[in-house]
């Protein structure tokens, strides 16, 4: 079993760039909502039911996993490792919050070859007993529907899910009853929101019953000019048309960020190389980073690199590490050119420091201290500037 | 003169946001102190404001749907665990399973105004058979013989229900188990 300071110091699952959209999909995520009809609903469960929902809970979701993990009670963590969970996307922000029992389980999904990884995360009562939630890199809601389902009827031989007829899997708010399904996409559009199209855009999502959201789900802002789109309605539509109508609005929102992207190489590249070069300067020389300054500084440095502002002859890749990063890439091979090493590297570099660069990575990967702001800063600074600078 | 809130009626707003577009376009928007905090905005870092619409109209959306559901017994409280509707509207969360049956009017309401439809199209667990068809990556269509079982499972749980409904005299929930039950012989043709 892995505690939380392996996870924190290990590379995300889903998190793959470039992908196959120029890096502008980060990842990919199902959750399905749950609740076990012998149980009430946390606000009419006792204390001690609860942890009792928690242990026979934790004990199925483990049984009905397809692969081995590691899971934790709530209260066993302590709070800067539950916001290093929050962090990787593994549990939700109110979960980390809650005071009553709870759990979680992680493991991690080898598909074969070809296809992504996927990470398994079960959050055990949350806002309903059960949060399903598997997560992906790039766009494959498809795959990540088929093994949730999977595993939710894996579940359903060993607990009796409250459902009802006409109205489906019943979860603690309406708003997530009959399907119990999120699924949601994390994009990166610095060039939609950098061309003032985002609006418009978001807007248009509004209108097809999509929510919009900051990278870490609901109640978060959009860091980094990442967003998270998701569908509102959870009953009435099938699972499959649920993921069919988001991946339809991703798409269209993907092309529409590489049209951006394009009118403002066309339109504005003197305006887009100042962005990303300040980013690059003030990254691989600064003394002391916050984390919404790395997120944003590393939003344009992202966009460098898939627009190949920021390429070989400016961010240089040492030899030494390319070799490391060809280790690491199981696609990578002898005969790949230096230059495609050398992007596979910056891109590896640049997910690592969007994960590890956030507050309760810093305040792990140095140690188990508590530590001021000021001083996460630093180490942040220096994780950033060692990493870009080799 | 002070600027009305533009995400609620409030006529005093006191957080002022104005974004600038790279095009030289300016978008302002006013918010009162309410709002802030219903959004959660983190003034030293507020998030674009085209996402902010989004997200208010979201909530107002769901806030509307609830303020708005009439409640014809608003004392009553769900038999299973005591909620009353009014303590649902304050925090969107029900108390257990049984609450959507104790306030099926209201929650008939609020499905169909929030979802847009009242009927689940998706799947259900192995034997339990839905009003609708269940669909799910790996389904195939069901032979009629699985179909009559699903059928027998589904009338027996729903006979049930009524049975107990009407012992407990709860004769709403009752007529709306009747009206489920008829709906099913009529598509098995049992009636």
């Amino acid at each position: 079993m892995r505690t939380v300071a392996d996870i924190v110091s290990s590379d995300c699952s889903w998190l793959k760039s470039p992908g196959a959209h120029r890096g502008v999909v980060i990842s990919s995520r199902i959750r399905l909502a749950r609740g076990w009809a012998a149980y009430a609903f946390h606000r009419k469960l006792s204390r001690k039911r609860q942890q009792e929902l928690t242990d026979r809970l934790m004990e199925h979701v483990a049984a009905a996993m397809p692969a081995s993990g590691s899971a934790w009670q709530m209260q066993a963590l302590t709070p800067i490792e539950r916001q290093a969970l929050v962090e990787r996307q593994i549990i939700s922000r109110d979960l980390a919050a809650a005071k009553r029992p709870g759990g979680v389980f992680i493991a991690e999904l080898t598909a074969p070859t070809g296809s992504p990884a996927q990470l398994l995360a079960a959050m055990v009562n949350e806002e309903d007993h059960l949060r399903l939630q598997v997560i992906g890199a790039g766009l494959c809601l498809p795959e990540l529907l088929a093994t949730a389902v999977a595993i939710d009827q894996a579940l359903e031989s060993r607990v009796e899910w409250a459902v009802h007829p006409q109205l489906g899997y019943l979860t603690a708010c309406h708003t997530n009853l009959g399907t119990g399904l999120r699924a949601s996409v994390m994009l990166h559009l610095p060039a939609l929101a950098e061309t003032g199209e985002l609006k418009a855009v978001l807007r248009a999502l509004g209108k097809l019953h999509l929510a919009v959201r900051g990278g870490h789900g609901e109640g978060t802002e959009p860091a980094g000019h990442t967003f998270q789109i998701s569908n509102a309605r959870t009953l009435g539509a099938t699972e499959n048309a649920y993921v069919t109508a988001i991946n339809a609005a991703v798409e269209r929102v993907i092309a529409a960020e590489q049209v951006a992207r394009a009118v403002l190489l066309d339109q504005g590249r003197s305006r887009l190389e100042d962005k990303v070069f300040r980013a690059w300067g003030l990254l691989s020389q600064a003394r002391s980073l916050t984390a919404e300054e790395l997120a944003e500084h590393l939003s344009w440095l992202r966009l460098g690199v898939a627009l190949d502002v920021l390429g070989d002859k400016e961010w240089v890749v040492a030899t030494d590490s390319r070799t490391a990063s060809a280790s690491i890439t199981a696609s990578t091979t002898a005969s790949t050119p230096a230059s495609t090493t050398a992007a596979t590297h910056r891109w590896q570099t640049l997910d690592r420091l969007a994960v590890q660069g956030q507050p309760a990575h810093v305040q792990l990967l140095n140690g188990p201290d508590e530590r001021e702001p000021a001083d996460r800063d630093r180490l942040r600074a220096d994780l950033v500037r060692r990493l870009l600078n080799n | 003169m002070p600027n009305p809130c533009q995400l609620c009626p409030s006529p005093h707003a006191t957080v002022h946001l104005t974004e600038f577009s790279p095009t030289g376009g300016r978008l302002e928007l006013h918010v009162c102190r309410d709002c802030v905090a219903r959004l959660g905005l983190v003034l030293d870092h507020p998030p674009p404001l085209a996402s902010l619409l989004v997200q208010a109209q979201a909530l107002a959306q769901v806030g509307e749907d609830l303020e708005s559901v009439v409640v014809p017994n608003a004392g009553e409280a769900c038999p299973q665990c005591g909620l009353e509707f009014s303590a649902y509207v304050q925090s969107n969360l029900f108390g257990c399973g049984e609450c959507y049956q104790a306030f099926a009017p209201q929650v008939a309401e609020l499905v169909q105004r929030y979802h847009g439809a009242v009927r689940h199209g998706g799947r259900l667990p192995a034997g339990i058979a839905g009003l609708s068809s269940p669909a799910s990556p790996e389904t195939v269509t069901p032979s009629p013989a699985t179909i009559k079982r699903r059928k027998s499972a589904t009338r027996a749980t729903l006979t049930t229900a009524l049975s107990e409904a009407i012992a407990r005299e709860q004769f709403e929930r009752a007529a709306a188990l009747r009206d489920q039950l008829a709906s099913l012989d009529a598509e098995s043709g049992t009636i």
